[in-house]
């Protein structure tokens, strides 16, 4: 757990920001400081095991959208070769290319946001405002454990019963079946028992409060001063055409251009200090750890 | 000063079957009730009829008052802030995923403020001493922590009258003495009106103000605990819900006219006291302490028998005989090795045998691996490292400890694959054969025997009025007997169960554990996991004591509890001082019966 904790609000209206500009900013300086800033953060959460999954799922879907993109969208004026009817695009290609970039960094972004704001506090959030959909998924995430431990018991019994040994495939289909048939016509029954529990407790009499309950602190109100002022300025640097590179019709050369100039590179260091709060809070708390060992002498 | 009363209180679920007729009864605030009785005979349906929200459906008449209100007028308000219940399975009470969640969700329904809701949960689970598994996921907390949480999500709320359904028949012996200790003490120093209905009552009798014996929708007996032991201890159906140191204390009345003033001793303090004083009027009387005694009176029935012994010989050769040819093992594992991670072993190194015939229950806390050693033994589960060596022939029978696993019909007929118009006319023909002495062809016969056998299974396990109905609508013991039942029609060998005897009511159990005895002369061995340790002590012929992921202790169930302190029989709780061997209420009453002088 981290010393400096932030009111989850403020995550969820930090990574929305950095979620919109993810898919708004699509020049690559832009988005190439956007990957090493949440690559830096990853590792700063120690998040590497939940990063394997989310490649997993990222790479076909890169390649299959590199793909695709060029093969189903025909604007652009830079023709490379032809594929049956149609011409392949400059164009379409760069297009396909930062699409992907925008998709990795938003994967990654939720990576990071899911190991700042667990499910207890996205309850929170939502608990406030939408009471009955939050209960909801509460009871969800208890179902969902007890479900698949109720699809292993049955299962074994099924098998310990009929055994397992030569079965054709249809078999082991109608077997699944009725497994499931078991488990759900199980789960409603208890289920009954569940919502009996839940009368006796009075449910459904008032409105539902919340055991829920975060603090802002100064550190809140610093953060979402620096968020905002960040993030007008960007989007007005993006209002006069700076991080948006206009692909279609016509690729131009100032695509490649590194926003240096004396406006261009002011918008780009907003850009770059709304990217780094929560890199430095990280660091502190690194810091304020080490001192602590230093000073008692543990670990 | 009465919180509950019911007047002239009629129940019917359907216009047929009355549940209860004219019932009276008045319940004082701050008093601990229990309520027993055989299964189905209405307690469940009496003390859900307490409770608004969960009541059950059907015809009613009469009043009943709360708090000096007509209970069905009652604020919604009140009636789920003032009465909380409890349901029987710990399991499926719970609507949310963590502890902290789970507790608070009383509160939240009420709409408390957040803060108070934090105060509240800081005291509460303080005094539960659930305070360091506040965040932890349900499904990682023992049975014992599940029903503490349930207790606790009810208690949030500070209600007046706590009814509880057989709340500790799922857990083990040490859980459900730590859950009782915690009811003492809200009743004690909260004053909180408890109602409740169980199976065993043992460490329950103590510290209870009124006890109530229901039969058949009737109150029988409602007493004080003292009172209700005079009445009933030599009722057939009730004795068996009178604590074990009564039950001792009545059968050594019959032989030593001493004791006859005595208070009736309830709890363990009670019964070792009055074993002390037995002790000491016995030294009186005739020089001897009461293991002399004991000796003594041993020696006189070893006597007797021997008389009668030469009369057995010839039948006890034979059995002899028959004996050592079926004293070979069914069944035999060698060092058996599992679990579902590396660094977290279940069961280590296990190897035994199972003669045929031999009864073998297996003990020990819970989450030793006792549940995966069986399913291990049954085959359902593959074991990482060792061997099971059974014969082909041999037919497994495996029982889970959720019945309900086991259901995937319709109906409890089909359940058992009996089909009830031939049931019937089975039925009628026997009724003519047995009239015209008819002898069928043989065919018919053969079919006939098969279900002959199915009837006289259902009439043992008294599920005829079931066969009709849809498993999931019968009772939790009823399921158990249909499921003990459906095991058996397999003709199996070796049959494993897992809990049998779990929410069973007294007088079936006894029941179970001779049929049990029965298949066992048959050649059945039976393999079981349970808390019961009555019931172990009573039936059994041999006790594994799992600890640690090994058989810990491995002998005849009297050897296994004679050195245990606690882990033992209420019986040898009691006189473990002065006849240490004495583990059940038969052991004692071989020595102490009829043929005895009474002092």
């Amino acid at each position: 757990m981290n010393v400096i904790t932030i009111h989850p609000t403020i995550y969820t209206i930090y990574y929305i920001i950095l979620i919109l500009f993810a898919l708004l900013f699509n020049n690559i300086y832009y988005l190439v400081a956007f990957l090493v800033f949440i690559v830096i953060l990853l590792f700063l959460q120690k998040s590497k095991k939940e990063i394997k999954p989310t490649l997993k799922y990222f790479i076909p879907m890169s390649l299959i959208i590199i793909i695709l993109n060029p093969l189903f969208s025909h604007v652009g004026t830079t023709k490379i070769f032809l594929m049956g009817n149609y011409f392949i695009t400059l164009e379409s290609l760069a297009y396909g290319f930062l699409m992907d970039f925008s998709l990795l960094i938003i994967l990654l972004l939720f990576v990071s946001f899911n190991k700042y704001v667990d499910y207890q506090k996205l309850l929170y959030l939502t608990s406030n405002h939408f009471p009955n959909v939050s209960m909801i998924v509460v009871m969800v995430m208890r179902f969902i454990p007890l479900l698949n431990y109720r699809l292993g018991e049955v299962n074994k019994i099924f098998d310990f019963e009929h055994g397992n040994s030569d079965e054709s495939k249809i078999d082991k289909i109608k077997k699944m079946g009725s497994i499931l048939a078991v488990v759900i016509f199980w789960s409603l029954e208890e289920s009954m028992l569940t919502a009996k529990s839940m009368k006796a407790r009075g449910y459904g009499i008032f409105k539902r409060s919340s055991y829920l309950r975060y603090k802002i602190n100064r550190i809140d109100i610093i953060l979402i001063g620096i968020i905002m002022l960040c993030a007008i300025i960007s989007l007005l640097g993006l209002y006069y055409g700076i991080g948006n590179v206009e692909i279609y019709p016509t690729l131009t050369p100032s695509f490649f251009n590194f926003p240096l100039d004396f406006p261009l590179n002011v918008f780009y260091l907003t850009f770059l200090v709304l990217l780094s709060p929560l890199i430095f809070l990280e660091l502190k708390e690194r810091v304020i750890w080490k001192l602590r060992s230093k000073t008692y002498g543990f670990n | 000063m009465d919180l509950i009363k019911f007047e002239n209180f009629n129940f019917s679920y359907s216009p047929n079957e009355k549940i209860f007729s004219e019932l009276n009864l008045t319940i004082k605030r701050g008093d601990f009730v229990l309520f027993c009785g055989p299964s189905g005979c209405g307690k469940t349906t009496l003390i859900m009829n307490l409770k608004n929200e969960i009541r059950p459906i059907g015809e009613e008449e009469g009043i009943i008052y709360y708090d000096g209100e007509n209970i069905r007028e009652i604020d919604k308000e009140k009636s789920a802030r003032e009465i909380g219940f409890l349901f029987q399975n710990p399991e499926n009470q719970f609507v949310s995923d963590t502890v902290i969640q789970e507790i608070s969700f009383s509160l939240e329904n009420m709409g408390v403020s957040t803060e108070e809701i934090r105060t509240r949960i800081a005291e509460m689970s303080t005094f539960f001493g659930l305070d360091k598994i506040l965040y932890k996921k349900i499904d990682e907390l023992s049975g014992g922590q599940k029903q503490l949480v349930n207790l606790c999500s009810l208690l949030i709320l500070k209600p007046k009258a706590l009814l509880l359904d057989e709340p500790t028949s799922q857990l083990d012996p040490i859980a459900s003495y730590d859950f009782l200790a915690m009811l003492r003490r809200l009743n004690e120093e909260f004053s909180m009106t408890i109602l409740m209905t169980e199976h065993r009552i043992n460490n329950v009798f103590p510290f209870i103000d009124q006890a109530v014996f229901i039969e058949n929708g009737e109150i029988k007996y409602n007493n004080s605990p003292q009172n209700i032991c005079l009445e009933t201890w030599n009722n057939d159906i009730f004795s068996n819900y009178l604590p074990a140191t009564a039950l001792v204390h009545f059968l050594f009345k019959n032989y030593y006219s001493f004791i006859k003033n005595k208070t009736i001793p309830i709890s363990i303090r009670d019964g070792l006291n009055s074993m002390y004083d037995m002790n000491e009027e016995i030294g009186v009387k005739t020089d001897n302490t009461f293991y002399d005694e004991y000796l003594r009176l041993k020696k006189n029935e070893n006597i007797k028998n021997n008389e009668n012994i030469e009369d057995n010989k010839t039948i006890e050769n034979n059995e002899v005989k028959s004996n050592e040819s079926n004293d070979y093992s069914v069944f035999e594992c060698k060092d058996l090795w599992f679990g579902y991670e590396k660094n977290n072993l279940v069961i280590k190194d296990i190897s035994f045998k199972i003669i045929k015939g031999e009864f073998i229950s297996i003990l020990g806390g819970n989450g030793t691996g006792k549940s995966t050693l069986l399913q291990l033994l049954a085959k359902i589960l593959k074991p990482i490292k060792g061997k099971l060596k059974i014969d082909k022939e041999i037919q497994l029978a495996y029982v889970h400890q959720n019945p309900m696993i086991h259901f995937r019909h319709e109906t409890v007929a089909e359940e058992l694959k009996i089909d009830i118009e031939s049931h019937d006319k089975y039925l009628e023909n026997r009724d003519i054969d047995n009239s015209n002495f008819n002898n069928n062809t043989k065919d018919i016969n053969d079919t006939n025997d098969i279900l002959s056998d199915k009837i006289k299974l259902i009439n043992f396990f008294e599920i005829e009025t079931l066969l009709e109905k849809h498993p999931y609508d019968c009772s939790s013991g009823e399921q158990q007997k249909i499921v003990i039942m459906k095991a058996l029609l397999k003709k199996p060998d070796i049959l494993f169960l897992d809990e049998p005897t779990k929410g069973l009511d007294p007088m079936f159990k006894k029941n179970l554990g001779e049929k049990f005895k029965e298949l066992q002369k048959n050649g059945l061995s039976i393999v079981m996991v349970t808390h019961d340790i009555d019931f172990a002590a009573d039936y059994t012929d041999r006790s594994f004591l799992i600890f640690d992921g090994n058989i810990q202790v491995d002998s005849t169930p009297k050897e296994l509890f004679y050195s245990n302190n606690f882990y033992t029989t209420f019986v040898n709780r009691m006189v473990k001082n002065y006849i240490p061997k004495c583990i059940t209420l038969n052991d004692l009453k071989k020595i102490w019966n009829k043929n005895i002088e009474k002092i």
